[in-house]
């Protein structure tokens, strides 16, 4: 049985035309699926149906969420809390402006376990640590204290994913984790997240619109385009052997190194 | 770089920022020209001051030392009044297309504005320029009454470059012009870019963080760390003759569409460090794994490494 | 123009801005002509009438001296509305002067406005207005006066804080490199863009002012005795508030409906104007 099965999902703002249009795919434990796409091809969206955070208005109008066997759209309020504590979890795209500023990150941190699970303070701070180490933020107790303004933004987005993956989640969800950092540090993070997988076992899906770190990272892709999914396949499959001219003119027009020039 | 055709000069330019007692160096004695119809990369992670620099030479920033010259007329003395009438020949392309227009404005006044203001003609006929303006960077003359939120970051950004065009202007500056946008209308505003400045001959600075972009519309790219330029080189060629080890590194950062996923990310560690603190030695050094004694102890100068190539390195690669 | 389905919670704000409007506009019209709606003259007695609860005859009864009260009412919106609509505009146009300047030149100009204004606002607004007005004298035209003097700060501090977010906009270098002066960035760039905000202060000030007078009239600092005026009818309605609770209740009423509407008119302006939810 796949971990998560969304079924002919459709997603409309306010009985409008659908942002997401009858979309299916499986996600099987251990993998990295990303879903690629232009700005407004439904991506987001979509995830944000899976943890049930829909902006007002948003609905999912026809379809199926399937998480581990129970269909998450068919849950109360209080049943998708819980959800959402123990089973996903997700990392923004800017994790700093998703922060407190005026708490330093210990507390946040804390906050973020005690929500779900009444355990001591010790243990949860120790928990904590473990997690920002396994991120390679060494210097814990510098990050632990600081506040959101003194960490940079690679890492404010460890620190994200280190929260998000405390509660050691059966799914996490990415929404374009790596596209506010720069090139360098964006390297460290899609480590990390390989990283997640390869050690850990974790189950993550990736919105992202850099097709070279869904390529490098993933083991399935999606490609959307104007709330459909155009083509859903292996890796290997959409890179290499794209069926839909969609893909390939996506492919074709991420600048590369050594690739065409405009410029004479 | 010796050019006979040189437009722009900027040298020994440098900006420092007070900082409580402490001062930010922002740009250390940067030094590089332009040449008419030539597009020049400025290439950097956040922070290394190529933004300060691109306001700099727009004049929107004064130097704190070194100078600027615009076919011959060094413009950082200018007073106020003088600058004023010199601006029209620099003109600045930014990032974020939607914070770049006044939200009630429409698109057709926002275009007349430089040329009413500038050369005082009437408005009409201004409006009529407006309208060939928006058909050369591919608009419908329709748009002229629209409001910005009404177009998409894509049409928004080629108003914007229309209007920089408007007063012909002798150097075009774009601060990571498609940075906001998706990569198939990136492609298409690189290309816009690329073709005005051939056709109007003049000289552009290219400003983006990610090198294969700013290497596929530029004649030379000029990589930043730290306020400093550390390589100069030929775009073309910049994947073979590079030789800082930074400009490696970000290089080998870019994930490949078509990258192998069993090979490991060659990754750079740390962060860059700190502009307020004065570096004795190389500010790449922390982060660099070709570093030697020499590179902490001495700072390495831009040095001719072949034509058209400088390079800041005691240890290039 | 696009169309798109309007959503029903933006139906409604479109409901209520259409009442309020409609409302504050009847008040300035009754005030207008107050002349020719009024049956009676506002200050006639009828010695026969006095203190009559409201009839056929006399819509809202007659206070001591037999006036009509309703007469009273029409022409007292004439004093009322017109001190609220003059004050506000005259406090409008000087803060929003100051305010703008202060925020977009900055530095010393900035500075020393910035302190009168903080002098200013030490002093608890209305006791501030009363110690004016018992100063300079009652009269109008004083009354005008000390509200104005007392309250232009409002609007400075505003209008200056929202300068002060939009200044460092990318679309105000872009306007200098278009070539644009200090004044047209200020007229063209700055103010329609702050406006928006501005006009549901106004809005708000209104009613506001309506509140301040009639609390001055109250006291005897208003408009001087024969000239109807709604706090002064309170005032004298006062007096005889179990006799004839007609003389207190009705200016109150209108008073309190006057206030209101223009609050509600202020607060659809706000909500209509979010560019956020301009959706329809």
């Amino acid at each position: 049985m796949s971990l998560l099965e969304i079924k002919n999902c459709t997603i409309r703002y306010q009985n409008g035309e659908p942002a997401v249009s009858n979309v299916s795919f499986n996600v099987e434990k251990g993998e990295i699926v990303s879903l690629v796409g232009e700005s407004g091809s439904g991506k987001t969206t979509l995830i944000r149906a899976i943890l049930g955070i829909l902006p007002s208005g948003g609905k999912v109008t026809e379809g199926q969420i399937i998480l581990d066997g129970t269909d998450i759209l068919k849950l109360n309020d209080r049943q998708m809390e819980a959800v959402r504590g123990n089973n996903i979890s997700m990392i923004f795209q800017d994790v700093g402006a998703s922060m407190d500023p005026v708490k330093q990150v210990k507390s946040q941190y804390m906050e973020s376990i005690l929500v779900h699970e009444r355990i001591p303070r010790d243990t949860c701070i120790e928990r904590a640590v473990s997690m920002l180490k396994r991120m390679h933020l060494t210097d814990t107790e510098r990050v632990m204290n600081a506040y959101p303004f003194e960490l940079s933004g690679g890492m404010k987005q460890r620190v994200g994913i280190a929260m998000g993956m405390t509660a050691q989640p059966k799914l996490l969800l990415a929404d374009e984790p790596t596209s506010a950092l720069d090139v360098t540090i964006q390297a460290q993070v899609v480590h990390e997240i390989r990283e997640l997988r390869d050690k850990y076992g974790a189950t993550i899906i990736l919105v992202t619109h850099n097709m070279g770190v869904a390529s490098y990272l993933s083991d399935k892709i999606g490609v959307m385009q104007k709330s459909r999914m155009v083509e859903f396949g292996s890796r290997d499959e959409i890179i290499f052997h794209p069926k839909e001219q969609y893909t390939r003119d996506l492919m074709d027009a991420v600048p590369k190194i050594g690739g065409k020039r405009f410029a004479r | 770089m010796p050019d006979k055709n040189v437009l722009l000069m900027v040298k020994n330019v440098s900006k420092e920022f007070p900082v409580k007692k402490n001062k930010l160096y922002a740009v250390s004695d940067v030094s590089f020209s332009v040449s008419r119809g030539e597009t020049l990369g400025l290439v950097g992670e956040s922070g290394c001051g190529k933004s300060t620099l691109a306001k700099m030479i727009a004049g929107s920033l004064p130097v704190s030392t070194g100078s600027i010259t615009l076919d011959g007329v060094d413009y950082t003395g200018l007073s106020a009044r003088e600058f004023r009438k010199f601006r029209r020949n620099i003109q600045m392309v930014f990032q974020d297309p939607l914070s770049s227009f006044s939200p009630r404005m429409r698109i057709g006044t926002y275009l007349c504005e430089p040329r009413i203001n500038y050369d005082h003609i009437s408005r009409q006929e201004a409006m009529e320029e407006a309208g060939v303006l928006l058909e050369k960077v591919g608009l419908p003359v329709e748009f002229l009454n629209r409001y910005p939120h009404e177009l998409s970051g894509g049409q928004l950004q080629r108003v914007a470059i229309a209007r920089a065009i408007a007063i012909n202007p002798k150097l075009l500056i774009c601060d990571e012009a498609t940075g906001a946008l998706d990569v198939s209308i990136q492609n298409v505003i690189a290309k816009l870019l690329v073709d005005l400045v051939e056709e109007k001959n003049i000289g552009c600075i290219f400003i983006g963080h990610d090198l294969a972009l700013v290497r596929s519309v530029t004649q030379h790219i000029a990589i930043m760390y730290l306020g400093r330029i550390v390589e100069y080189l030929d775009s073309e060629t910049l994947e073979e003759k590079c030789m800082h080890p930074y400009t490696r590194a970000l290089l080998e950062a870019i994930f490949d569409v078509y990258c192998d996923q069993n090979e490991d990310i060659k990754l750079l560690t740390g962060e860059p460090p700190s502009p307020l603190v004065v570096h004795k030695g190389c500010p790449f050094a922390q982060r660099c794994e070709r570093c030697r004694n020499e590179c902490l102890e001495n700072r390495p100068e831009l040095a001719e490494a072949g034509p058209n190539h400088l390079v800041a390195c005691f240890n290039p690669l | 123009m696009k169309i798109k389905t309007m959503s029903r919670y933006r139906k409604m704000v479109w409901i209520r801005f259409w009442i309020a409007l409609g409302f504050a506009v009847l008040f300035v019209v009754f005030a207008l002509f107050s002349n020719h709606l009024a049956p009676y003259d506002p200050l006639e007695t009828h010695y026969d009438h006095m203190l009559e609860a409201p009839s056929g005859m006399f819509f809202f009864g007659t206070d001591q001296l037999g006036r009509d009260i309703f007469s009273r009412i029409l022409y007292g919106g004439r004093t009322s509305l017109l001190i609220a609509f003059l004050v506000t505009a005259i406090v409008a146009v000087i803060g929003i002067l100051i305010g703008t300047t202060a925020g977009f030149l900055g530095g010393v100009f900035d500075a020393v406005l910035m302190r009168i204004c903080d002098v200013l606002l030490a002093f608890p607004g209305s006791i501030f207005t009363i110690a004016m007005v018992s100063f300079i004298g009652t009269g109008i035209p004083n009354l005008i006066l000390a509200m104005s003097i007392t309250s232009w700060t409002g609007f400075a501090r505003i209008s200056r804080s929202l300068v002060l977010s939009i200044k460092n906009n990318v679309f105000i270098e872009q306007a200098r490199m278009g070539g644009a002066s200090n004044w047209k960035i200020l007229t063209v760039y700055i103010i329609p863009n702050v406006m928006p905000s501005l006009l549901v202060n106004i809005f708000q000030n209104i009613g506001s002012k309506l509140l301040t007078i009639s609390g001055l009239s109250l006291l005897g600092l208003g408009s001087p005795p024969p000239t109807p005026e709604w706090g002064f009818m309170l005032s004298e309605g006062k007096n005889f508030m179990y006799q004839s609770p007609w003389m207190l209740g009705f200016p109150g009423l209108v008073i309190l409906i006057n206030v209101v509407v223009f609050n509600l008119l202020s607060d659809s302006i706000q909500e209509l104007m979010n560019p956020k939810q301009n959706n329809w």
